[in-house]
């Protein structure tokens, strides 16, 4: 016999609830193996201080007493009425049982639960589809992709003024004579819409100056009479010069090209 | 109805008899508190146990299918409500033990050194792993076979021996500064 076998066997060894044979092999063991033998000791001294399986912790409880108390309990049963029981509650009362009787494989089961709950999240936290822009796969996020579309209407914007401006600005004095500004004003127009859009996004100090520099310009292209209303572009000629706008737009361009070559967009 | 058979009697309770359900109850009563009482170890406690136990009792019987012995069932309710209001009243057990010394000042020498010891063994007692305090009570105190025992906590006759042992073990070594007192 192992020695792991005689020990779980020597309870009932000392209680005689074995059987000869079986009784027979454990003295055999004992007899050669003194670790069990010291295991037989410290066991019949621990039953030695436990308090006898006859004492009856119900002692001086007599009928009245039970009496009592089953009539609670049928009270009790009446004040709840609770349902009979469905396979959800027995499901319930088996996990509790569980629980209770074996904590250490709860814990390790919630501990995994715990694990693999952590795991789902980070995985559904994992950075959005890459976005592709000029050949090359960038990982961004919606911010960032706000941010580089404003960016991008920003540009555009400012290189329409140029084109518009330096138009009005190179306009030979022959030409003035019968000037169409259709164009002009319409361009104007749909520049002025696409400021007001530029204005609700963030950008530095300088950006902003020049966006209500050009503004006042471009309200004024917008506001020109359709043909022959030379005067008034002579004075947004001279506001060109005054707020040196070309300048200022071509410096922020610049500006916008660095920061292309220096971020991710 | 007081001779009845315990299976008729049980039938006649999931049919609604209350008159055979208190039959069952007074029948086995005594057990269930007597049980409750060696884990939660003070009768109001034990009072509790017994009155939550035949509760559930009452509300299960129709899922009851006769598969292990009604006492069996009934063990298996009353240890599951113990050991879960021993954990949830873990403070109480301080208190318990206070009282005790308050009685033990009252009593003889031979008395109080008799007391002592058994506050002492019954400490020990509760202080062993769950699984393993369960095991010495129902096999042990209460006096039940190790079949009976593995069908109450669920597990193999195996489990049940090696956890006695242990938990025996672990009391012995808990309480050896009693070994003197010890005859």
């Amino acid at each position: 016999m192992k020695h792991s076998e005689v020990q779980n066997a020597l309870y009932d060894f000392l209680r005689n609830e074995i059987s000869e044979e079986e009784s027979k092999n454990i003295e055999h063991h004992l007899a050669a193996c003194k670790a069990c033998t010291e295991e037989l000791n410290q066991l019949r001294y621990a039953l030695a201080l436990l308090p006898s399986p006859s004492a009856d912790p119900a002692e001086g409880k007599g009928k009245e007493f039970f009496d009592a108390l089953a009539l609670r309990i049928e009270n009790k049963i009446r004040q709840q009425q609770s349902p009979r029981s469905n396979p959800l509650t027995e499901f319930a009362e088996k996990v509790r049982s569980f629980v209770t009787l074996r904590p250490s494989y709860a814990y390790a089961f919630g501990g995994t639960l715990v694990a693999i709950a952590l795991a789902v999240f980070f995985v559904v936290r994992q950075p959005e589809e890459p976005v592709e822009y000029a050949g090359k796969e960038e990982s961004v996020s919606d911010y960032e992709l706000a941010h580089f579309q404003a960016q991008q209407r920003m540009s555009n914007y400012l290189q329409k003024s140029k084109t518009l401006l330096v138009g009005i600005a190179n306009m030979k004095q022959d030409d003035r004579g019968d000037a169409d500004f259709t164009a002009e004003r319409t361009l104007s127009r749909n520049l002025v819409h696409e400021a007001r859009f530029l204005k609700s996004q963030p950008m530095d100090e300088r950006s902003a100056r020049l966006l209500q520099d050009l503004q006042k310009i471009l309200v004024e292209l917008a506001n020109l009479e359709e043909t022959n209303d030379v005067p008034n572009v002579e004075m947004i000629r001279s506001g060109i010069d005054e707020e040196n706008l070309l300048f200022k737009i071509r410096m922020a361009e610049a500006s916008f090209d660095t920061n292309r070559s220096t971020k991710i967009y | 109805m007081a001779a009845a058979d315990e299976q008729q009697l049980i039938q006649h309770a999931k049919e609604g008899n209350q008159q055979a359900f208190r039959l069952l109850m007074e029948r086995h009563m005594k057990q269930a508190y007597v049980l409750a009482c060696r884990f939660v170890g003070n009768s109001d406690g034990a009072e509790d146990v017994t009155q939550e136990a035949f509760v559930k009792v009452h509300a299960g019987l129709a899922s009851f299918r006769g598969d292990a012995e009604f006492s069996t069932w009934l063990h298996r309710i009353v240890v599951n409500i113990a050991l879960t209001k021993k954990r949830l009243d873990k403070n109480r057990t301080e208190r318990h033990v206070s009282i005790e010394t308050v009685q033990i000042a009252a009593a003889t020498d031979d008395e109080f050194h008799k007391r002592e010891q058994q506050a002492h063994v019954e400490r020990a007692l509760h202080e062993l792993p769950t699984l393993q305090r369960a095991v010495v009570i129902l096999r042990h105190l209460n006096g039940l076979s190790t079949k009976q025992v593995s069908t109450i906590l669920q597990c193999s006759e195996g489990t049940v021996k090696t956890h006695l042992f242990r938990g025996l073990k672990k009391m012995r070594s808990k309480l050896e500064y009693l070994e003197e007192g010890i005859g």
